[in-house]
């Protein structure tokens, strides 16, 4: 049997979104832009799916637009708002603990003469919106911070930063990757949190990979990223992956229905392997936060390394991370901008929980690190 | 205009009457090499090699496959035509149009392998030349230090005009000095190693030592992929991965921390010598580098191999750490090689780690372990990956 633990890479895809796509293949296999009938099976499977990822996000349909993922979204916001704005103004402001996607569009624009400002995590993973907004001023024409770290799921506080926006009179608009927390917290995000932009991902929800959306509030206008036949209302070229946009779609439904059971259930697995955890495990560190999203549970086990605590969990089918799985081996820079010690950093795990995980995955993950363990008591 | 490949063989023609044997190598390496290409006629005459592309076969490929042939010191192509003084001057004019771009001075050189034929080898220069000289304005006759030397060849079935080489992988053909065990770690080092034997005719087996659950699928994929780079230019390659978590967690046990790294080296060496023998292999070859780690200092690279008989080559053992990684670019296993997996010698490493260790303390502290059977047992969990260099074509 296998223990799933590492949803915030990816989450297995829920049947019921399988099934859509396969419905799809079959049904709407038209071009959405074409006229016959074909195509217009396919242009409703799209706007239908709009339809569920608006509603889940608590926007409009109009303010959804489909993208390749994550990144892609995040990538046409930031890129979109600096060259609407960037004439005039040049500053944007971040934290230090941003997904690549984020980090390194930033970068770019830091070589195009962008200022990037870089607002520090405290201990606990988090930046405090006080911080933020002490850093805005006339230059600053954009925001962007991840709602949930994927990493440590330390939640920021978009929602005080985006009000406390509205006090100062720059006009600066706020970008919240939400990848990570979109259909993982009650609240519908558009509304809750009153960002300009929001990207989320559809597989981090279990949809199939290859679609995600990018929330643009309504009346703001930036150019868009990819050129071409202007689907999506000009804001992303290219003939939609209809199937795998109906998915997404499908999987916003199922979790917007489930939503309540689904979260209380992840924070009761939480609690329970946390208990676990430090019952067995007297000298364990927590990387993640008290007040951290339940869905991710980062913590070291000292003399372990996590590569080896890795091979040994996969050997027994338990699939956990030692950081984000788009860093590969890499010390983990989010810990490290945290303050964590390279010697804790090194034997770092990060379990990442989904509404499908069950008690047994979290007993298999507790058995699998203790017998693991035993690869590192020390010898002569 | 059909075309041919000609490779010139540089210090193979210097091997006196073992020269038919390297060239048959040679051969036989270009015919492997370039049959996941397409079908080729490949003959040695002479210090040089001719590759004939039957029908439709890809010679651009082939041009840039032969490029990573040890034994070969230039490589250039030729325009093939009949054996007629009016048809070799045609050719040539029309093959020539864009080497001479932009140059001053040319000669014509011939060679008439052919005696048959009805001009002499003076003769064809400077019909040829003069041809030349005539037709291109830009460009005038200088035999003394010509810009681009015109090579006009009668052979027994054609002739052929080629001009401008340019420079082959040099070395001997691999296979054609023998076999050699490489001990790949999966770092930066040992495929540098391996290239730089194998540039000297030597063919390679590899050798690497895992640790699971220490050492991940990943870590084992990573030699293979690294094994599948080098064959370019070393050739087929078979890998034994030898399990060596047992051996290490019994040392571990016995053994003090100071001496972890030697006693599992001085283990690798017994190892790899026994694979290296049952294989036909005359030596080992490793990435050490003098003094690069506590584990590569004179006096533990002596106890590590005062274990074995087999001379052990060590070819990177006085260059710099960058000149490793220069060779690791060029060849390409550098990106692979620095992807961070840990491998069975970073997994327990000692604090303290013996730099100037003795030879009697090795022997006093590898007492508690039944050396001879410890290496038996790993020797039976061996497993064979055979890396093919036309996966990589």
């Amino acid at each position: 049997m296998i223990h799933y633990l590492d949803n915030a890479a990816t989450e297995m895809v829920l049947k019921e979104a399988k099934e859509k796509a396969i419905y799809t293949m079959e049904q709407a296999y038209g071009n959405p832009s074409s006229t016959h009938d074909a195509g217009i099976a396919a242009a409703r499977s799209v706007d239908e799916a709009r339809g569920k990822v608006a509603n889940a996000l608590g926007a409009d349909k109009g303010e959804v637009f489909f993208t390749s993922g994550g990144t892609e979204a995040i990538n046409t916001a930031i890129m979109g708002a600096a060259a609407k704005f960037g004439r005039k103004k040049k500053t944007i402001i971040t934290t230090n603990v941003e997904h690549p996607a984020t980090n390194e569009t930033l970068k770019r624009l830091s070589h195009d003469g962008f200022k990037i400002v870089e607002v520090k995590v405290g201990k606990d993973g988090c930046v405090s919106a006080q911080d933020v907004l002490s850093k805005v001023d006339d230059d600053t024409f954009l925001l962007s911070i991840m709602m949930i770290n994927n990493e440590t799921g330390a939640i920021m506080p978009v929602k005080e930063i985006k009000s406390g926006l509205s006090g100062i009179a720059s006009g600066a608009l706020l970008h919240v990757d939400a990848v990570q927390a979109f259909l993982k917290t009650e609240e519908k995000l558009a509304k809750y949190t009153g960002a300009d932009f929001i990207s989320v991902s559809g597989h981090k929800i279990g949809a199939v990979k290859g679609a995600g959306a990018l929330y643009i509030k309504k009346g703001i206008k930036i150019p868009c990223l990819i050129s071409g036949g202007g689907q999506e209302g000009g804001m992303r070229s290219g003939t939609e992956p209809v199937p795998i946009i109906a998915a997404f779609g499908e999987a916003c439904e199922v979790r917007m229905k489930n939503a309540e059971g689904d979260i209380k259930r992840v924070k009761e697995l939480s609690r329970y392997i946390k208990n676990g955890m430090n019952k067995r495990f007297p000298d364990m560190i927590w990387n993640s936060s008290e007040t951290a999203a339940p869905n991710i549970l980062n913590f070291s086990l000292p003399r372990a390394k996590s590569e080896v605590l890795l091979n040994v969990l996969s050997e027994r089918n338990v699939f956990v991370s030692s950081g984000s799985a788009c860093a590969k081996g890499k010390r983990s820079e989010v810990l490290t901008k945290m303050g964590v010690a390279p010697r804790v950093i090194d034997s770092a795990i990060r379990v990442s929980l989904s509404p499908e995980n069950t008690r047994d995955d979290a007993d298999a993950l507790i058995s699998a690190l203790f017998s693991a363990m035993k690869l590192f008591e020390n010898g002569k | 205009m059909k075309e041919m490949i000609l490779l010139k063989c540089g210090e193979l023609v210097l091997k006196g009457l073992n020269r038919s044997r390297f060239e048959d190598k040679l051969v036989s390496t270009v015919r492997h090499r370039l049959s996941g290409i397409g079908e080729f006629n490949v003959e040695a005459m002479q210090s040089t090699v001719y590759i004939e592309p039957v029908g439709d076969a890809d010679i651009d490929r082939a041009f840039s496959e032969v490029q990573y042939i040890f034994g070969v010191t230039a490589i250039s192509r030729a325009a093939v035509c009949e054996k007629d003084i009016e048809k070799i001057k045609e050719t040539a004019i029309e093959y020539l149009a864009s080497v001479f771009k932009n140059k001053k001075t040319f000669k014509v050189e011939a060679k008439r392998a052919d005696k048959r034929f009805p001009m002499k080898s003076p003769e064809i220069c400077m019909e040829v030349g003069g041809y030349l000289d005539d037709c291109f304005e830009n460009i005038s006759v200088d035999v003394h230090s010509p810009d681009v030397v015109v090579m006009v060849e009668i052979r027994e079935r054609y002739a052929f005009v080629h001009a401008g080489k340019v420079p082959g992988a040099g070395g001997m053909p691999v296979g054609s000095n023998g076999r050699a065990a490489l001990l790949l770690s999966g770092g930066i080092d040992s495929p540098v190693a391996g290239h730089m034997i194998a540039k000297r005719g030597i063919s390679l087996i590899g050798i690497h030592f895992e640790s699971p659950p220490y050492t991940s699928k990943l870590a084992h994929m990573k030699v293979e992929r690294l094994s599948s780079i080098m064959t370019r230019y070393c050739g087929d390659m078979s890998v034994a991965f030898v399990p060596f978590t047992d051996i290490q967690q019994e040392i571990r046990e016995k053994c003090m921390e100071d001496y972890f790294t030697l006693v599992m080296r001085r283990f690798m060496m017994r190892i790899a010598e026994k694979i290296a023998e049952d294989n036909g292999c005359g030596a080992l070859v490793t990435g050490e580098s003098l003094g690069q780690v506590a584990s590569q200092t004179m006096e533990a690279i002596g106890v590590t191999e005062s274990v074995i008989e087999m001379p052990v080559l060590r070819p990177v053992i006085g260059m710099d750490k960058e000149e490793i990684v220069a060779v690791a670019r060029k060849i390409g296993t550098f990106d692979v090689s620095i992807e961070p997996y840990e491998d069975c010698c970073t997994v327990f490493t000692p604090r303290h780690p013996q730099t100037k260790p003795k030879k009697h303390q090795l022997e006093k502290v590898e007492k508690a372990l039944d050396i001879e059977n410890m290496c038996l047992k790993a020797l039976e969990g061996v497993t064979w990956k055979k890396i093919s260099q036309n996966d990589m074509v």
